[in-house]
């Protein structure tokens, strides 16, 4: 029973993700919970399950918005490739501020990759949408990456309120090593 | 490093198999998976982008209600395009069969479709639908919402599923006519994700507040008369070789539920 909770918890925040907080005014910024839920379980729990969380989830996000070259798929992994290497380099403890960090670097690492993706998928496909670049792109994915900021500090607050097994350290910067 | 080696091997194992269900997805062999997947999931995402719309707080609700806004923007739109019909058939009596034919939704096979969601990006303004290539649906269809008025293209097909790139977007681009007595030519252009222009007007048409916008029916698949908007404003300058007017939208972007897929119309 217990390991189905995992692939129904994912295919629960890919609906989620596709069809309500796309669609909803509150986060019309496009908070990507798939994302941050990913770069969570990265810090907190196991960089492997994140790893499976964020390609499981990429790719019934690409199967549900029929997004080319498995977008979401190659971003959502590279980003949290990323942010594992630069956790392994330069923290030494899971504190919400190395959430903060890890999750801009990850929101970043995602922008970029997709753009990338979406770019040659557009030269390869005429029929694909081109890619929008100017000032108010900008302004867009600097809101999603403070959304994806906001959004994991919030989760993380909810996560050692409710179920401490994958609490991150109580003190906003921890000096405490990692084990 | 035994454990980094592990992790290794576990990223490379994870990336293979990700990237060979990526490249399935470009052949038939993962559809009937996608399409199962498409049909389980689709009922709940239908019922969770309701309750998505149901948050939508409405820009300019005055005193009325939501749904007495609805109700009366659903009838200004069925008058729109029922006056967009009559103005062809008075100035053009000639055509009027093959106009009635491209401009009323019932002279081209129509598929209903359900919105399900939204695109991941919030740069693209994209809809996701519950009908796909099993329905028929192909890329460049038309996409009209209430009483028939074009909301956007189909860009993307999946056996269950379709993308529609709306009229606002910044990368949509469809070309369209003034219904005056000159059919001024245009190409009417999203801007900022929220509104439409209307560009490479000539400068010399007489082009005013008010008038209406339909398609001109250049693209193949997208016929001449779908009813686009009116003209808002014009920004037009003597020095410069053509025009541009903002266009006011019938259609509430963020509250479309249901839309309907105009197809080409097969001739024998």
């Amino acid at each position: 029973m217990r390991r189905l909770i995992f692939p129904i918890l994912l295919i629960g925040a890919s609906m989620i993700q596709m069809s309500f907080m796309s669609a909803t005014s509150l986060t019309r910024t496009s908070v990507h919970l798939l994302l941050v839920v990913g770069t969570y379980v990265m810090l907190g729990h196991s960089y492997e399950r994140a790893l499976l969380w964020v390609v499981g989830g990429g790719l019934l996000l690409d199967t549900e918005s029929v997004a080319p070259y498995g977008t979401e798929t190659v971003s959502m992994a590279i980003a949290v490739m990323v942010g594992y290497i630069v956790y392994r380099r330069y923290f030494t403890n899971k504190s919400v501020a190395t959430l903060i960090v890890l999750s801009l670097v990850a929101s970043v690492t995602y922008i970029l990759v997709g753009t990338a993706v979406r770019m040659t998928a557009s030269a390869l496909d005429p029929a694909a949408v081109p890619v929008p670049f100017g000032p108010q792109e900008l302004v867009r994915w600097a809101s999603f990456l403070l959304a994806n900021t906001v959004a994991a500090v919030l989760l993380s607050f909810v996560v050692s309120r409710w179920y401490r097994p994958l609490a991150l350290q109580r003190s906003l910067l921890s000096g405490v090593r990692r084990p | 490093m035994t454990t980094s080696r592990s992790r290794r091997r576990f990223t490379l194992i994870v990336l293979v198999v990700a990237a060979a269900v990526v490249l399935l997805r470009q052949t038939p062999v993962i559809a009937p998976i996608e399409s199962g997947v498409a049909r389980v999931t689709s009922p709940v995402r239908s019922l969770l982008y309701r309750a998505a719309q149901a948050t939508i707080v409405p820009k300019q609700s005055g005193d009325l209600s939501r749904t007495e806004e609805d109700a009366l923007r659903r009838d200004y739109n069925r008058v729109l395009v029922e006056s967009a019909s009559l103005h062809d058939r008075v100035d053009e009596l000639a055509d009027v069969a093959e106009q009635l034919e491209s401009i009323s939704a019932l002279g081209h096979p129509t598929i209903v479709a359900r919105v399900i969601g939204r695109g991941l990006d919030a740069n693209v303004q994209v809809l996701t639908i519950n009908r796909g290539a099993d329905d028929g649906l192909q890329n460049g269809a038309p996409v009209v919402a209430d009483a028939g008025v074009l909301v956007g293209t189909i860009t993307a097909v999946a056996p269950r599923t379709s993308t529609v790139l709306l009229i606002v977007d910044t990368q949509s681009s469809v070309s369209a006519v003034v219904q005056n007595d000159e059919q001024s030519p245009g190409v009417v252009e999203g801007s900022l994700g929220r509104s439409a222009e209307m560009r490479l007007v000539p400068q010399d048409e007489p082009v005013e507040p008010s008038m209406r916008v339909v398609t001109a029916g250049l693209e193949p698949g997208i016929p001449h008369g779908i009813v686009i908007g009116t003209i808002g404003s014009l920004i037009s300058h003597e020095e410069d070789l053509f025009q541009t007017a903002t266009l006011q939208l019938p259609v509430a972007f963020d509250r479309i539920n249901v839309v309907t897929v105009l197809q080409p119309t097969t001739t024998p």
